[in-house]
């Protein structure tokens, strides 16, 4: 877990929001996929949280609220999303943008980690006879559209 | 500022201001373009980024109110569950659409005489029939000949993959008896003209960098600035000015820096799209009009429609990898799409096998939707156990016309010149929340029988609900019809009450349809383009 301060939040506010967001996103039982905490989410948290003041003060008050709380776990945070939904619903979306937007998660859930441009990904077209086949039942039963009383189509 | 007079001014660079370049650039006529919005390049796109998801939810939402760029104008959508999406620059929304291409269909334009509800159109689908194929040729679009739900047309290019989710659901389908289809889309699945094929990135609505997609920046413009149409673009048409004798005169616009100019036309040309053509409409009060321009029927703004849309997913054994390929459509089913008396609503819908989300989409709720899924244990079995193996169906409903979903202008938004914003008032009818109710059990039943191992309430956005962010199709603001009581523009563009000016957007379809609206929005432009090249001589008699 990083041990330093970011810009707006001392070392023990920045190992608190450490903490709550290994219990938002947590890490695998297998140990495969990190936790958000540890993977350093919360410098993206914090990025985005000083762009906003908004954010800001609800953030803070969130993390006063936690520091008051008897531990981070998950019934603690369990109860503090009860007493302050805010918190959560401005928290919830920075996580998952932050923790699922790098390069060193994406492939965890069999995605690239390189940008999706220019190579994409590997999708062989269907042989002919493939899409023959499956599309052969649907022609069978033949024209599945309305004429018009006029007959014009 | 006076600029020299043009022959022909078009209000917008989007799809539908391409296509009536493109048809009527042979004529020699001064042709002008003014956009509001810039070039993009392709480099300028986010999809060769690291963070490039990030985008989805900053500077390249489909939601101008999110976006913010100085060339977007706020919409006001308070009242209404779904709120309209776009981009403004040269290419208009094709930039982020996802090149879905369904056509709509014979029975589309006669919905009145066939099953007593909305109006006919004063055009049919056998007028569009050349239309449609010479826009696909333009478009470069991808499909599979032979598909028994329309009468037959080929695409021009072999179709693109469906991918183990599309041949996943086919299996379904067919286990039903039920039809589907590879989806057309206007996308290349092979090089062409100078574009790449697509490589499957999936991030269609982030602009394409390989240029695969046809967004009418390079499917048109190019073409159309060589041949010597002329672009003009930071430039924000303020208001359609008219003479004393009632026409069309030109229009006042403001450029980047904001300062305002005159443009003089003989014939203006609106291709703003569903909610900035009303938009402009309405900014345009004169003496003559005092409710808005060409609005003696009191229709513009009216009869606003979008094709809301719900959805359902299914847990599958295998992993699904639907983040691969074009995003839009893999296949569609049209089983539901014409109106069958048994069932308790009329008109019907598509169910779109759209691929599945990334896992940033994924976690926030899905495509378009503010709904995280739920944090801690749960989260991680829903990343762990369920996002890798979900395939989903999107019930797409065709959206009745009804007077009281309009786009009117907020008394107190304005954009960044000052120009009064659209709201909309919108609200899902009857006949729709019925075919959600009727889709969502056949596409869940779709998906059993595709060999989903349960249906799952947290499918990405596909949970029952209508999508927020949804407003992609926006149609029916400016009608057409022949009765200037009821309607806008005639049966080929032209404005009733002022015979200079013509509308080309979706603001002029008389009924939705289920399916995607470009294909036809610019169909309906080559036509238009068409019809007034046919009429030259007596054009604004
Ligand atoms: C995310 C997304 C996905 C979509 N997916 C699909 C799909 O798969 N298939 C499909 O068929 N359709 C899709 N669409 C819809 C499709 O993009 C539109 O139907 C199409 O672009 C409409 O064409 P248009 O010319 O009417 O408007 P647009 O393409 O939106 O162009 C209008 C242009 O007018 C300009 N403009 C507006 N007002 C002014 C003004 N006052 N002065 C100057 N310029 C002005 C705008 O800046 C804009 O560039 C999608 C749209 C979005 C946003
Ligand atoms: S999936 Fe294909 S069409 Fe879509 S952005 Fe990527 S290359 Fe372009």
């Amino acid at each position: 877990m990083p041990e330093h301060a970011t810009p707006f939040w001392s070392a023990d506010e920045r190992r608190l929001i450490d903490s709550i967001l290994d219990q938002i996103i947590p890490a695998s039982a297998d140990g495969r996929v990190p936790a958000a905490g540890s993977l350093g989410v919360a410098d993206f948290v914090a990025e985005r949280v000083s762009e906003d003041a908004g954010y800001q003060a609800v953030v803070s008050d969130g993390l006063a609220l936690a520091a008051g709380l008897d531990g981070i776990n998950t019934a603690t945070l369990e109860r503090l999303e009860i007493t302050a939904p805010e918190f959560f619903a401005v928290l919830l979306p920075l996580v998952y943008k932050g923790y699922y937007s790098r390069p060193d998660t994406r492939p965890l859930f069999g995605l690239s980690a390189k940008p999706v441009h220019p190579d994409g990904y590997d999708v062989p077209g269907e042989p002919a006879e493939l899409i023959n086949a499956l599309t052969a039942p649907v022609r069978t039963r033949g024209n599945c559209f309305r004429d018009t009383p006029d007959g014009r189509r | 500022m006076l600029n020299q007079p043009v022959d022909v001014l078009i209000i917008g660079a989007g799809a539908s201001g391409a296509a009536i370049a493109w048809s009527l650039v042979d004529t020699r006529m001064h042709i002008l373009c003014l956009e509001q919005g810039d070039w993009i390049f392709d480099k300028d796109f986010p999809s060769r980024d690291q963070d490039y998801e990030l985008a989805r939810y900053g500077k390249f939402s489909c939601d101008p109110n999110v976006r913010g760029l100085p060339q977007d104008y706020p919409i006001n959508a308070d009242d209404s569950p779904i709120t309209p999406v776009n981009y403004n620059a040269v290419g208009g929304s094709t930039i982020n659409y996802l090149g879905h291409w369904p056509r709509m269909k014979p029975s589309d334009f006669r919905a009145r005489t066939l099953d007593g509800v909305a109006e006919d159109w004063p055009v049919d689908y056998a007028t569009l029939e050349p239309f449609y194929e010479m826009n696909d040729r333009i478009m470069g679009v991808s499909g599979l000949a032979g598909n028994p739900a329309y009468p037959a047309y080929s695409p021009p290019n072999p179709p693109i993959p469906i991918g183990k989710l599309g041949q996943t659901l086919a299996k379904g389908f067919n286990t039903l008896g039920w039809h589907w289809w590879p989806s057309d889309v206007a996308i290349l699945s092979r090089d062409d003209d100078g574009r790449a094929k697509c490589v499957n990135a999936g991030t269609c609505d982030l602009g394409c960098a390989a240029g695969a997609k046809a967004s009418v920046d390079l499917t048109h413009w190019p073409m159309l600035l060589r041949s010597g149409v002329e672009l003009r673009t930071g430039a924000r048409v303020r208001e359609i000015l008219v003479g004393d004798d009632g026409m069309a005169t030109g229009v006042l616009y403001h450029d980047r820096d904001g300062t305002l100019h005159e443009q003089r036309a003989e014939m203006v040309v609106v291709a703003c799209n569903g909610i900035g053509t009303p938009r402009l409409l309405l900014n345009s009060k004169s003496k003559h009009f005092p409710d808005g321009l060409a609005n003696s029927s009191g229709m513009v703004g009216k009869n606003l429609m979008f094709h809301p849309l719900s959805g359902v997913t299914g847990r599958f054994d295998e992993p699904m990898e639907g983040f691969k390929g074009p995003f839009a459509c893999s296949i569609l089913s049209q089983e539901f799409y014409e109106t069958d008396p048994s069932r308790d609503f009329v008109r019907g819908y598509g169910l779109h096998s759209g691929r599945v989300a990334t896992p940033v989409t994924y976690a926030l709720g899905g495509y378009g939707v503010d709904n995280p899924i739920p944090w801690g244990a749960e989260h991680r079995r829903r990343m762990d156990d369920v996002y890798p193996y979900i395939a989903g169906l999107t019930v797409v409903t065709e959206d009745l016309p009804e007077e009281h979903n309009a786009v009117t202008l907020d008394p107190n938004l304005t954009d960044s010149d000052g120009i009064p914003a659209p709201k909309i008032t919108y609200k899902v009818g009857e006949n729709t929340l019925k075919m959600f109710a009727h889709g969502e059990a056949r596409a869940a039943e779709a998906l059993m029988a595709a060999g989903a191992r349960e249906i799952v309430a947290d499918g990405g956005g596909r949970d029952g609900k209508v999508w927020r962010r949804a407003g992609w199709h926006q149609m029916g603001t400016a009608r057409m019809g022949h009765d200037p009581a009821t309607s806008v523009v005639n049966g080929w563009g032209r404005c009733h009450d002022v015979k200079n000016l013509f509308i080309v957007d979706g603001s002029i379809f008389v009924t939705a349809g289920a399916v995607n609206p470009t294909s036809t929005i610019q169909a309906l432009a080559l036509y238009i383009g068409d019809s007034i090249k046919t009429n030259i001589a007596t054009l604004f008699d």
